[in-house]
């Protein structure tokens, strides 16, 4: 199927970048592993393609004081082999399928924000900060709250995702992803990153990322909360997991029952805390 | 607009419609139609090339994001291995689903041998499980998949005695 016609431009700064997105009907082309289905279905008919691949200014991992800088355009087949923490390597590694992992990018995946985006939830355990840049601003927003609803987050049009700075991993800090997959699709039918920290036998940092199971991804912050100065028992576990589902509307398709789908994320859920936990003993 | 790029090692110039799929230049401006179109919905991989040496959907790109960068499709990948490693004419992989019946109706195995070819230019000697996950992106209706995995096991081995990835490359420097 082919798309609507469109213009294309390949800026190589970020500033030249801007000023195209800030024309009407621009949107930003990364990987396209998202953008290019809806292109062909012409549920997206965009004027103005801008190909964000040369831009310098978007690629590459960096670490210094703050922690870790991971730049819109890193691919998902980068992250699953060398992302600083594994439950990134492991959402990264069960995102799409070979090809797609070779073009997808972080930035991507996460403006796109489909609801069972699988990078999401890793960023969401992680407490990531996302770097946007628009016209003559540059803001830093906590991952948790920015994804909105269905493709929809607290980026503006005219805007660009510029990366996402992640802690870096301190000695006892461990972390994981589990998703069950919907067979034809492979998207989540429910997803769960989980990262922990232990200080003395204590936990003092959580975070726990739903994937697949709201009409967002979203931070399960109560049941994370939960886990702070606890010793990760099982009894805690399955304590936080009662905490999971407060509060969010859980779907139902044809895909998974709401009740099965919730079942589902808590078997997750328990996996990738059992196996951050495991990580963080070392 | 004006779009370069190389093909199967040679230079290729055209003007393109911005919304060119890369799958339907390769086709139908190149007449390179050994790469094949399954699906709608970027699923079935059939149209897996090799861009830069990685496997990727070329429905599932615009021509003009390969603007200068390096394709090959399967037309071409027995160029890349020196000749005494091919087997009558054709690139280890190919040989390999020929010789394992790795194919029925053949219109998946462009692609799978492409997306075969991205796995073992960075896993060498993959596991049977490992080699079921690397082709997850290519779909076939005939075969049941269990001689495609003999195919590229055994392809596997070919390479590592003829010391090369399936780029071609020398092992040492291999697998990036
Ligand atoms: C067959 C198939 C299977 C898939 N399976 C999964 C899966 O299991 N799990 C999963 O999570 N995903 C899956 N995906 C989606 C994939 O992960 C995409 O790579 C990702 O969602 C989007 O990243 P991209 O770089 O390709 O973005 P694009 O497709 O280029 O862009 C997506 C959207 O984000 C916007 N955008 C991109 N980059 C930026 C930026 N830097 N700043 C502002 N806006 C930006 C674009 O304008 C567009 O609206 C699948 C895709 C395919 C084709
Ligand atoms: S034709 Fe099916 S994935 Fe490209
Ligand atoms: S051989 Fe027919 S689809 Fe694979």
């Amino acid at each position: 199927m082919i798309p609507a016609a469109f213009r294309y431009e390949r800026p190589a700064t970020i500033d030249e970048a801007l000023a195209l997105l800030a024309q009407p009907e621009a949107k930003a082309l990364a990987g396209g592993q998202s953008l290019l289905p809806l292109l062909r279905l012409r549920m997206a008919e965009p004027e103005l393609l801008v190909d964000l691949q040369d831009i310098a200014d978007l690629q590459g991992v960096r670490h210094d004081a703050n922690g870790i800088w991971v730049g819109a355009l890193v691919r998902h087949a980068e992250l699953a082999q060398s992302a600083p923490w594994r439950v990134l390597r492991e959402a990264a590694e069960a995102t799409g399928d070979r090809q797609v992992r070779r073009l997808g990018t972080i930035g991507g995946a996460t403006a796109h924000a489909d609801p069972a985006g699988d990078l999401p939830a890793a960023l969401l355990a992680l407490h990531a900060v996302v770097e946007v840049v628009g016209p003559g601003r540059r803001r830093e927003l906590p991952i948790d709250g920015f994804f909105l609803g269905p493709l929809t987050t607290e980026l503006a049009p005219e805007e660009l995702l510029a990366g996402l700075r992640l802690p870096q991993p301190k000695p006892g800090a461990g972390s994981s992803y589990r998703k069950l997959r919907q067979k034809a699709s492979g998207f989540a039918v429910a997803g769960v990153g989980a990262m922990v920290r232990m200080e003395s036998g204590r936990c003092v940092e959580a975070g726990i990322g739903v994937t697949g199971v709201g009409l967002a991804p979203y931070a399960a912050a109560a049941a994370s909360g939960r886990l702070l100065g606890s010793g990760l028992e099982t009894t805690d576990f399955e304590a936080a997991l009662e905490l999971l589902l407060d509060g969010v509307d859980v779907q139902d398709d044809g895909y998974a029952s709401a009740d099965y789908r919730g079942r589902m994320c808590r078997l997750c859920a328990l996996e990738a805390l059992e196996s951050a936990k495991a990580e963080a003993l070392g | 607009m004006q779009l370069e790029l190389k093909v199967n090692g040679r230079q290729v110039r055209r003007d393109v419609e911005p919304r060119t799929l890369l799958v339907d230049l390769l086709r139908d401006e190149l007449a390179l139609t050994g790469t094949k179109v399954g699906c709608d919905t970027s699923q079935c991989g059939a149209c897996t090339v090799l861009l830069d040496g990685h496997a990727v959907k070329s429905c599932n790109m615009l021509a003009l994001q390969a603007q200068g960068r390096d394709v090959v499709t399967i037309e071409g990948l027995k160029d890349l291995v020196p000749e005494e490693v091919r087997e009558g004419g054709l690139h280890p992989l190919q040989a390999a689903f020929w010789n394992e019946d790795g194919l029925q109706c053949g219109y998946c195995t462009p692609g799978m041998i492409l997306s075969a070819c991205d796995l073992l230019s960075g896993n060498p000697n993959p596991s049977e499980d490992e080699v079921r996950h690397g082709i997850e992106g290519n779909i076939c209706r005939c075969t049941g998949y269990q001689p495609i995995v003999f195919a590229v096991r055994k392809a596997a081995g070919v390479l590592a005695e003829a010391g090369i990835d399936p780029l071609g490359r020398p092992r040492q420097e291999a697998g990036r």
